[in-house]
Protein backbone atom coordinates (compact mmCIF):
# COMPACT_ATOMS: atom_id res chain seq x y z
CA UNK A 1 0.00 0.00 0.00
CA UNK A 2 1.48 3.66 -1.07
CA UNK A 3 1.65 5.34 1.82
CA UNK A 4 0.10 9.34 0.88
CA UNK A 5 2.05 12.46 2.10
CA UNK A 6 1.46 15.87 1.57
CA UNK A 7 4.48 17.88 0.58
CA UNK A 8 4.60 21.30 2.27
CA UNK A 9 5.85 24.25 0.07
CA UNK A 10 9.23 25.26 0.80
CA UNK A 11 9.51 27.95 3.12
CA UNK A 12 12.31 29.59 0.57
CA UNK A 13 9.51 29.47 -2.37
CA UNK A 14 6.93 31.26 0.00
CA UNK A 15 9.18 33.75 0.98
CA UNK A 16 10.70 34.58 -2.84
CA UNK A 17 7.35 35.06 -3.58
CA UNK A 18 6.42 37.56 -0.84
CA UNK A 19 9.34 39.21 -1.63
CA UNK A 20 8.82 39.58 -5.63
CA UNK A 21 5.02 40.87 -4.59
CA UNK A 22 7.00 43.40 -2.31
CA UNK A 23 9.05 44.59 -4.99
CA UNK A 24 6.46 44.64 -7.91
CA UNK A 25 4.69 47.13 -5.61
CA UNK A 26 7.69 49.12 -5.25
CA UNK A 27 8.16 49.77 -8.96
CA UNK A 28 4.53 50.27 -9.43
CA UNK A 29 4.47 52.80 -7.14
CA UNK A 30 7.35 54.86 -8.83
CA UNK A 31 4.79 54.91 -11.79
CA UNK A 32 1.91 55.72 -10.01
CA UNK A 33 0.84 59.46 -10.91
CA UNK A 34 0.56 61.62 -8.04
CA UNK A 35 -2.02 64.67 -9.03
CA UNK A 36 -2.52 68.02 -7.33
CA UNK A 37 -6.08 69.05 -8.16
CA UNK A 38 -7.20 73.37 -7.87
CA UNK A 39 -10.27 74.47 -8.78
CA UNK A 40 -10.68 77.67 -10.48
CA UNK A 41 -13.12 79.75 -12.32
CA UNK A 42 -12.62 82.16 -15.39
CA UNK A 43 -14.39 85.40 -15.25
CA UNK A 44 -14.19 88.51 -17.50
CA UNK A 45 -16.24 91.90 -18.05
CA UNK A 46 -16.42 94.21 -20.54
CA UNK A 47 -17.21 98.25 -19.29
CA UNK A 48 -18.97 101.43 -20.46
CA UNK A 49 -18.06 105.01 -19.71
CA UNK A 50 -19.75 108.30 -20.49
CA UNK A 51 -19.74 111.92 -19.82
CA UNK A 52 -22.23 114.74 -18.54
CA UNK A 53 -21.81 117.87 -19.44
CA UNK A 54 -24.25 120.23 -18.09
CA UNK A 55 -24.44 123.80 -16.53
CA UNK A 56 -25.55 124.51 -12.32
CA UNK A 57 -27.57 127.61 -13.15
CA UNK A 58 -28.09 128.19 -9.44
CA UNK A 59 -29.84 125.46 -8.13
CA UNK A 60 -30.93 124.18 -11.35
CA UNK A 61 -29.09 121.78 -13.87
CA UNK A 62 -29.16 123.03 -16.93
CA UNK A 63 -28.73 120.20 -19.66
CA UNK A 64 -27.59 121.57 -23.07
CA UNK A 65 -28.38 120.51 -26.44
CA UNK A 66 -25.77 119.22 -28.78
CA UNK A 67 -25.74 119.80 -32.57
CA UNK A 68 -25.38 117.01 -34.97
CA UNK A 69 -21.38 117.53 -35.21
CA UNK A 70 -21.69 116.88 -31.11
CA UNK A 71 -20.90 120.35 -29.76
CA UNK A 72 -22.34 122.49 -27.25
CA UNK A 73 -22.60 126.23 -27.84
CA UNK A 74 -21.62 128.09 -24.47
CA UNK A 75 -22.03 131.83 -23.93
CA UNK A 76 -18.99 133.48 -23.31
CA UNK A 77 -20.20 137.48 -22.05
CA UNK A 78 -23.10 137.16 -20.04
CA UNK A 79 -22.91 135.72 -16.72
CA UNK A 80 -26.34 135.49 -15.98
CA UNK A 81 -26.69 133.22 -19.26
CA UNK A 82 -28.38 129.78 -18.14
CA UNK A 83 -24.90 128.43 -20.09
CA UNK A 84 -22.49 130.69 -19.33
CA UNK A 85 -19.32 129.37 -19.43
CA UNK A 86 -18.55 129.90 -15.73
CA UNK A 87 -21.02 127.58 -14.93
CA UNK A 88 -20.15 124.62 -17.47
CA UNK A 89 -19.37 121.44 -15.28
CA UNK A 90 -18.03 117.85 -16.46
CA UNK A 91 -18.50 114.93 -14.94
CA UNK A 92 -17.12 110.90 -15.90
CA UNK A 93 -19.45 107.83 -15.30
CA UNK A 94 -17.86 104.58 -15.73
CA UNK A 95 -18.79 101.01 -14.86
CA UNK A 96 -17.63 97.56 -15.42
CA UNK A 97 -15.38 95.13 -13.48
CA UNK A 98 -12.92 95.51 -16.43
CA UNK A 99 -9.61 97.40 -15.64
CA UNK A 100 -9.27 100.23 -17.86
CA UNK A 101 -7.81 103.81 -17.97
CA UNK A 102 -10.07 107.01 -19.03
CA UNK A 103 -9.18 109.67 -20.34
CA UNK A 104 -11.57 113.25 -21.25
CA UNK A 105 -10.75 114.25 -24.79
CA UNK A 106 -11.59 118.74 -24.93
CA UNK A 107 -12.02 119.99 -28.14
CA UNK A 108 -13.44 123.80 -28.97
CA UNK A 109 -13.68 126.39 -31.74
CA UNK A 110 -13.72 130.22 -31.21
CA UNK A 111 -16.01 131.14 -34.23
CA UNK A 112 -16.18 134.99 -35.02
CA UNK A 113 -19.88 136.46 -36.21
CA UNK A 114 -19.14 135.41 -39.74
CA UNK A 115 -18.97 131.81 -38.40
CA UNK A 116 -15.02 131.56 -39.08
CA UNK A 117 -13.18 129.21 -37.11
CA UNK A 118 -10.45 131.70 -35.50
CA UNK A 119 -8.95 129.86 -32.79
CA UNK A 120 -9.03 126.30 -31.63
CA UNK A 121 -5.93 125.93 -29.75
CA UNK A 122 -6.67 127.34 -26.47
CA UNK A 123 -6.42 125.29 -23.40
CA UNK A 124 -9.41 127.38 -21.19
CA UNK A 125 -8.83 127.50 -17.30
CA UNK A 126 -11.24 124.86 -16.46
CA UNK A 127 -11.25 124.25 -12.39
CA UNK A 128 -9.95 120.73 -12.59
CA UNK A 129 -11.16 118.66 -9.64
CA UNK A 130 -8.41 116.81 -8.08
CA UNK A 131 -6.10 118.22 -10.58
CA UNK A 132 -2.26 116.34 -10.77
CA UNK A 133 0.47 118.64 -10.05
CA UNK A 134 3.26 118.09 -12.36
CA UNK A 135 6.48 118.53 -10.99
CA UNK A 136 4.86 117.24 -7.17
CA UNK A 137 2.62 114.47 -7.76
CA UNK A 138 4.79 111.46 -8.99
CA UNK A 139 3.34 107.84 -10.15
CA UNK A 140 -0.30 106.87 -10.12
CA UNK A 141 -3.07 109.41 -8.18
CA UNK A 142 -6.36 109.15 -7.88
CA UNK A 143 -6.07 112.66 -9.55
CA UNK A 144 -6.72 113.93 -13.18
CA UNK A 145 -3.43 114.66 -15.46
CA UNK A 146 -3.99 117.59 -17.82
CA UNK A 147 -2.42 116.82 -20.98
CA UNK A 148 -4.65 119.09 -22.50
CA UNK A 149 -1.29 121.14 -24.36
CA UNK A 150 -0.05 118.26 -25.90
CA UNK A 151 -2.99 116.05 -26.98
CA UNK A 152 -6.70 118.01 -25.78
CA UNK A 153 -6.69 114.98 -22.96
CA UNK A 154 -6.95 114.79 -19.56
CA UNK A 155 -6.03 111.93 -18.26
CA UNK A 156 -7.14 109.86 -14.81
CA UNK A 157 -4.04 109.04 -14.00
CA UNK A 158 -4.59 105.46 -12.32
CA UNK A 159 -6.94 102.54 -13.93
CA UNK A 160 -9.97 102.39 -12.86
CA UNK A 161 -12.25 99.18 -12.05
CA UNK A 162 -16.29 99.53 -10.76
CA UNK A 163 -18.71 97.40 -10.73
CA UNK A 164 -21.56 95.69 -13.59
CA UNK A 165 -24.28 97.21 -11.92
CA UNK A 166 -24.15 101.12 -11.11
CA UNK A 167 -21.98 103.32 -12.51
CA UNK A 168 -19.55 105.30 -10.78
CA UNK A 169 -18.48 109.08 -10.86
CA UNK A 170 -15.62 111.13 -11.12
CA UNK A 171 -16.35 114.64 -11.24
CA UNK A 172 -13.54 116.48 -14.06
CA UNK A 173 -14.05 120.07 -13.96
CA UNK A 174 -15.81 121.87 -11.35
CA UNK A 175 -15.97 125.66 -12.62
CA UNK A 176 -13.63 128.17 -14.66
CA UNK A 177 -11.16 130.85 -13.51
CA UNK A 178 -13.33 133.36 -14.93
CA UNK A 179 -10.82 136.27 -14.32
CA UNK A 180 -8.33 134.17 -16.22
CA UNK A 181 -10.66 133.16 -19.15
CA UNK A 182 -11.90 136.72 -19.40
CA UNK A 183 -7.97 138.16 -19.76
CA UNK A 184 -6.48 135.30 -22.21
CA UNK A 185 -9.36 134.51 -24.33
CA UNK A 186 -9.98 135.72 -27.68
CA UNK A 187 -13.71 137.80 -26.90
CA UNK A 188 -12.99 140.34 -29.45
CA UNK A 189 -15.43 142.80 -28.05
CA UNK A 190 -18.18 140.20 -27.56
CA UNK A 191 -18.78 139.16 -31.33
CA UNK A 192 -17.45 135.55 -30.76
CA UNK A 193 -18.96 132.39 -29.94
CA UNK A 194 -17.49 129.31 -28.66
CA UNK A 195 -18.35 125.94 -29.29
CA UNK A 196 -17.57 122.91 -26.99
CA UNK A 197 -16.88 119.25 -27.35
CA UNK A 198 -16.33 116.65 -24.53
CA UNK A 199 -15.33 112.78 -25.46
CA UNK A 200 -14.89 110.41 -22.29
CA UNK A 201 -12.77 107.43 -23.64
CA UNK A 202 -12.00 103.84 -21.64
CA UNK A 203 -9.39 101.76 -22.77
CA UNK A 204 -8.55 98.46 -21.52
CA UNK A 205 -4.98 98.83 -19.46
CA UNK A 206 -2.77 96.84 -22.24
CA UNK A 207 -4.47 98.67 -24.88
CA UNK A 208 -3.57 102.12 -24.69
CA UNK A 209 -1.04 102.12 -26.78
CA UNK A 210 -2.88 100.69 -29.98
CA UNK A 211 -6.32 102.61 -29.56
CA UNK A 212 -4.65 105.85 -28.23
CA UNK A 213 -1.29 105.68 -30.59
CA UNK A 214 1.02 106.18 -26.76
CA UNK A 215 3.48 103.97 -26.02
CA UNK A 216 3.86 105.90 -22.42
CA UNK A 217 1.34 107.18 -19.98
CA UNK A 218 1.84 110.90 -19.87
CA UNK A 219 1.83 111.27 -15.98
CA UNK A 220 4.60 108.29 -16.11
CA UNK A 221 6.95 110.19 -18.57
CA UNK A 222 10.25 110.98 -17.21
CA UNK B 1 22.97 17.23 1.23
CA UNK B 2 24.08 19.54 -1.39
CA UNK B 3 20.51 20.23 -2.39
CA UNK B 4 19.72 20.94 1.58
CA UNK B 5 22.58 23.24 1.87
CA UNK B 6 21.19 25.49 -1.10
CA UNK B 7 17.94 25.39 0.34
CA UNK B 8 18.81 26.62 3.39
CA UNK B 9 21.09 29.29 1.49
CA UNK B 10 17.91 30.49 -0.37
CA UNK B 11 15.59 30.61 2.55
CA UNK B 12 18.37 33.03 4.43
CA UNK B 13 18.25 35.34 1.20
CA UNK B 14 14.90 35.33 0.64
CA UNK B 15 14.37 36.38 4.59
CA UNK B 16 16.79 38.71 3.91
CA UNK B 17 15.30 40.18 0.83
CA UNK B 18 11.68 40.31 2.22
CA UNK B 19 13.02 42.17 5.58
CA UNK B 20 14.58 44.57 3.53
CA UNK B 21 11.80 45.17 1.39
CA UNK B 22 9.14 45.30 4.54
CA UNK B 23 11.97 47.71 6.56
CA UNK B 24 11.91 49.90 3.57
CA UNK B 25 7.93 50.79 3.33
CA UNK B 26 7.84 51.08 7.15
CA UNK B 27 10.96 53.53 7.38
CA UNK B 28 9.06 56.10 4.95
CA UNK B 29 7.82 59.18 6.86
CA UNK B 30 3.63 58.54 7.12
CA UNK B 31 3.33 61.63 4.56
CA UNK B 32 5.22 60.13 2.02
CA UNK B 33 2.14 58.17 0.96
CA UNK B 34 2.07 57.18 -2.67
CA UNK B 35 -1.90 58.39 -3.42
CA UNK B 36 -2.61 61.62 -4.31
CA UNK B 37 -5.06 64.04 -2.49
CA UNK B 38 -7.82 66.70 -3.23
CA UNK B 39 -7.42 69.37 -0.82
CA UNK B 40 -10.23 71.27 -0.17
CA UNK B 41 -8.53 74.43 1.97
CA UNK B 42 -6.02 77.08 2.00
CA UNK B 43 -2.36 76.05 2.30
CA UNK B 44 -2.62 72.54 1.75
CA UNK B 45 0.88 70.67 0.83
CA UNK B 46 0.48 68.12 -1.75
CA UNK B 47 3.17 65.23 -1.50
CA UNK B 48 3.83 62.69 -4.08
CA UNK B 49 6.65 59.91 -2.96
CA UNK B 50 8.73 62.24 -1.55
CA UNK B 51 8.03 65.05 -4.29
CA UNK B 52 5.58 68.23 -2.32
CA UNK B 53 3.86 70.65 -4.07
CA UNK B 54 2.89 73.64 -2.16
CA UNK B 55 0.29 76.44 -3.09
CA UNK B 56 -1.49 78.79 -1.33
CA UNK B 57 -5.01 78.41 -2.17
CA UNK B 58 -8.48 77.98 -2.15
CA UNK B 59 -10.57 75.23 -3.15
CA UNK B 60 -12.68 77.45 -5.75
CA UNK B 61 -10.70 80.41 -6.29
CA UNK B 62 -12.13 83.15 -9.26
CA UNK B 63 -9.12 83.89 -12.07
CA UNK B 64 -10.69 87.35 -12.46
CA UNK B 65 -8.82 88.55 -15.51
CA UNK B 66 -8.67 92.58 -15.88
CA UNK B 67 -8.66 92.64 -19.54
CA UNK B 68 -8.13 90.61 -22.67
CA UNK B 69 -4.78 90.71 -24.61
CA UNK B 70 -3.56 89.19 -28.30
CA UNK B 71 -0.26 86.83 -27.94
CA UNK B 72 0.48 86.65 -31.64
CA UNK B 73 0.14 91.16 -31.77
CA UNK B 74 3.45 92.22 -32.16
CA UNK B 75 2.67 95.64 -30.49
CA UNK B 76 1.06 94.01 -27.46
CA UNK B 77 3.92 95.52 -25.04
CA UNK B 78 1.70 95.36 -22.28
CA UNK B 79 0.63 91.35 -22.02
CA UNK B 80 2.19 90.50 -18.66
CA UNK B 81 -0.19 93.17 -16.85
CA UNK B 82 -3.24 91.38 -18.09
CA UNK B 83 -1.79 88.12 -16.75
CA UNK B 84 -3.19 85.50 -13.55
CA UNK B 85 0.12 83.73 -12.41
CA UNK B 86 -0.50 80.28 -10.60
CA UNK B 87 2.49 79.36 -8.00
CA UNK B 88 3.04 76.03 -7.36
CA UNK B 89 6.16 75.14 -4.93
CA UNK B 90 7.82 72.00 -5.91
CA UNK B 91 10.07 70.43 -3.15
CA UNK B 92 11.42 67.41 -4.33
CA UNK B 93 12.97 65.85 -0.48
CA UNK B 94 13.96 62.11 -1.89
CA UNK B 95 16.55 61.14 -3.74
CA UNK B 96 15.13 60.72 -7.39
CA UNK B 97 15.02 63.40 -9.90
CA UNK B 98 11.38 64.45 -10.38
CA UNK B 99 9.25 66.09 -13.44
CA UNK B 100 6.01 68.55 -13.07
CA UNK B 101 3.42 68.49 -15.63
CA UNK B 102 0.08 70.26 -16.04
CA UNK B 103 -3.35 69.76 -17.27
CA UNK B 104 -5.64 72.60 -17.42
CA UNK B 105 -9.26 71.58 -18.57
CA UNK B 106 -12.80 72.23 -17.62
CA UNK B 107 -15.65 69.96 -17.15
CA UNK B 108 -14.92 68.93 -21.03
CA UNK B 109 -12.37 71.65 -22.49
CA UNK B 110 -10.51 74.33 -21.26
CA UNK B 111 -13.17 77.52 -21.06
CA UNK B 112 -13.88 79.56 -23.84
CA UNK B 113 -11.07 81.91 -24.64
CA UNK B 114 -8.84 81.16 -21.67
CA UNK B 115 -5.33 80.45 -22.71
CA UNK B 116 -2.55 79.37 -20.56
CA UNK B 117 1.42 78.95 -20.47
CA UNK B 118 3.71 76.54 -18.18
CA UNK B 119 7.10 77.61 -16.93
CA UNK B 120 9.20 78.61 -14.59
CA UNK B 121 11.34 81.15 -13.49
CA UNK B 122 14.58 79.84 -15.47
CA UNK B 123 13.27 80.06 -18.77
CA UNK B 124 14.63 82.80 -20.97
CA UNK B 125 14.02 85.67 -20.58
CA UNK B 126 12.30 88.18 -18.09
CA UNK B 127 8.95 89.13 -19.38
CA UNK B 128 6.51 86.00 -19.75
CA UNK B 129 6.07 87.40 -23.04
CA UNK B 130 9.59 87.31 -23.89
CA UNK B 131 9.75 83.88 -22.27
CA UNK B 132 6.89 82.29 -24.43
CA UNK B 133 8.82 84.25 -27.51
CA UNK B 134 11.75 81.98 -26.26
CA UNK B 135 9.93 78.91 -26.88
CA UNK B 136 9.08 79.57 -30.42
CA UNK B 137 5.25 79.50 -30.48
CA UNK B 138 4.44 83.01 -31.71
CA UNK B 139 3.75 83.53 -35.12
CA UNK B 140 3.68 87.15 -35.12
CA UNK B 141 -0.25 87.92 -36.52
CA UNK B 142 -1.39 84.96 -36.88
CA UNK B 143 -3.72 83.75 -34.03
CA UNK B 144 -4.42 80.20 -35.02
CA UNK B 145 -0.67 79.06 -35.96
CA UNK B 146 0.52 80.66 -32.83
CA UNK B 147 -2.10 78.56 -30.26
CA UNK B 148 -1.78 75.59 -32.25
CA UNK B 149 2.21 76.28 -31.42
CA UNK B 150 1.07 76.76 -27.71
CA UNK B 151 -1.16 73.81 -27.30
CA UNK B 152 1.55 71.63 -28.45
CA UNK B 153 4.31 73.34 -26.34
CA UNK B 154 2.00 72.92 -23.26
CA UNK B 155 0.35 69.36 -23.82
CA UNK B 156 3.08 67.78 -26.11
CA UNK B 157 2.20 66.00 -29.56
CA UNK B 158 0.76 62.15 -27.80
CA UNK B 159 2.73 59.57 -27.27
CA UNK B 160 5.54 59.77 -24.77
CA UNK B 161 5.46 63.35 -25.54
CA UNK B 162 3.07 64.93 -22.57
CA UNK B 163 4.32 68.43 -23.21
CA UNK B 164 6.27 71.07 -20.97
CA UNK B 165 7.50 69.55 -17.53
CA UNK B 166 9.35 71.47 -15.10
CA UNK B 167 12.14 69.10 -13.36
CA UNK B 168 13.01 68.83 -9.69
CA UNK B 169 16.10 67.35 -8.69
CA UNK B 170 16.73 65.64 -5.20
CA UNK B 171 16.59 68.73 -2.79
CA UNK B 172 15.75 71.17 -4.95
CA UNK B 173 12.53 73.46 -4.82
CA UNK B 174 11.42 74.75 -7.86
CA UNK B 175 8.10 77.57 -8.80
CA UNK B 176 6.55 75.99 -11.51
CA UNK B 177 4.00 78.78 -12.76
CA UNK B 178 1.08 78.92 -14.95
CA UNK B 179 0.01 81.86 -16.52
CA UNK B 180 -3.88 82.54 -17.31
CA UNK B 181 -5.15 85.38 -20.27
CA UNK B 182 -8.03 85.42 -22.00
CA UNK B 183 -8.05 85.85 -25.74
CA UNK B 184 -9.67 88.84 -27.42
CA UNK B 185 -9.86 87.08 -30.37
CA UNK B 186 -12.18 84.99 -29.18
CA UNK B 187 -13.85 87.17 -26.40
CA UNK B 188 -13.61 90.69 -27.96
CA UNK B 189 -16.79 91.05 -29.69
CA UNK B 190 -18.77 90.52 -26.19
CA UNK B 191 -16.19 92.78 -24.62
CA UNK B 192 -16.64 95.81 -27.48
CA UNK B 193 -20.85 95.27 -26.68
CA UNK B 194 -20.65 98.16 -23.95
CA UNK B 195 -24.33 98.50 -24.01
CA UNK B 196 -23.94 95.52 -21.84
CA UNK B 197 -21.87 95.43 -19.34
CA UNK B 198 -21.76 92.14 -17.59
CA UNK B 199 -19.48 89.70 -16.26
CA UNK B 200 -19.59 87.92 -19.68
CA UNK B 201 -17.23 84.78 -19.08
CA UNK B 202 -17.61 82.76 -16.21
CA UNK B 203 -16.89 79.45 -16.50
CA UNK B 204 -16.25 76.53 -14.25
CA UNK B 205 -15.37 75.20 -12.12
CA UNK B 206 -12.38 73.73 -14.55
CA UNK B 207 -9.34 71.99 -13.24
CA UNK B 208 -5.39 72.94 -13.09
CA UNK B 209 -3.95 69.41 -12.44
CA UNK B 210 -0.27 69.25 -11.33
CA UNK B 211 1.24 65.78 -12.20
CA UNK B 212 4.28 64.41 -10.63
CA UNK B 213 6.45 61.63 -11.90
CA UNK B 214 9.40 60.04 -12.36
CA UNK B 215 11.85 61.82 -14.86
CA UNK B 216 11.64 59.09 -17.57
CA UNK B 217 9.71 60.41 -21.02
CA UNK B 218 6.38 57.70 -20.70
CA UNK B 219 6.13 58.08 -17.36
CA UNK B 220 3.01 60.44 -18.18
CA UNK B 221 1.01 60.75 -20.82
CA UNK B 222 -2.36 62.47 -21.72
Amino acid sequence: MKKKTTRKPPTAVLILIVAIISAVSFAVAWLTIGDEILDRTYKLSNFDAYAEVYFMDGETKVTPAKDTLGAIVVDVGNASAPNYIGKLKVDAFYKGKGKAYLRLKVVQQWLNNSGEVIQSNAVLPYTVAALYAKGVDTGNQAKWFDNRADDYCLYYAQPVQGNNSDYQKLPVFTGLDTAEFNATAPLEGGTTTLRLSFELQMVQVNRYPQFWGISELPWLEE
Amino acid sequence: MKNKKAKKALTVAMTALLVLCVGYFAALPPTSAWFYQRHEGTEKTFIFGRLELGEDFTAEETIDLPAATKLEDPGEILFDDVLHIVEVECQNTGSLPARVYTTVNGDTALPNGLRFFFYEDGDTGVAVKDKIAGKSVITENDAAATYAALDSYNKGTGGNDAGRYILVMPGETKIARIAFWADYNVVGSTLENTSNVSEHYTYGPFEIIMHAVQHTDGAFTR
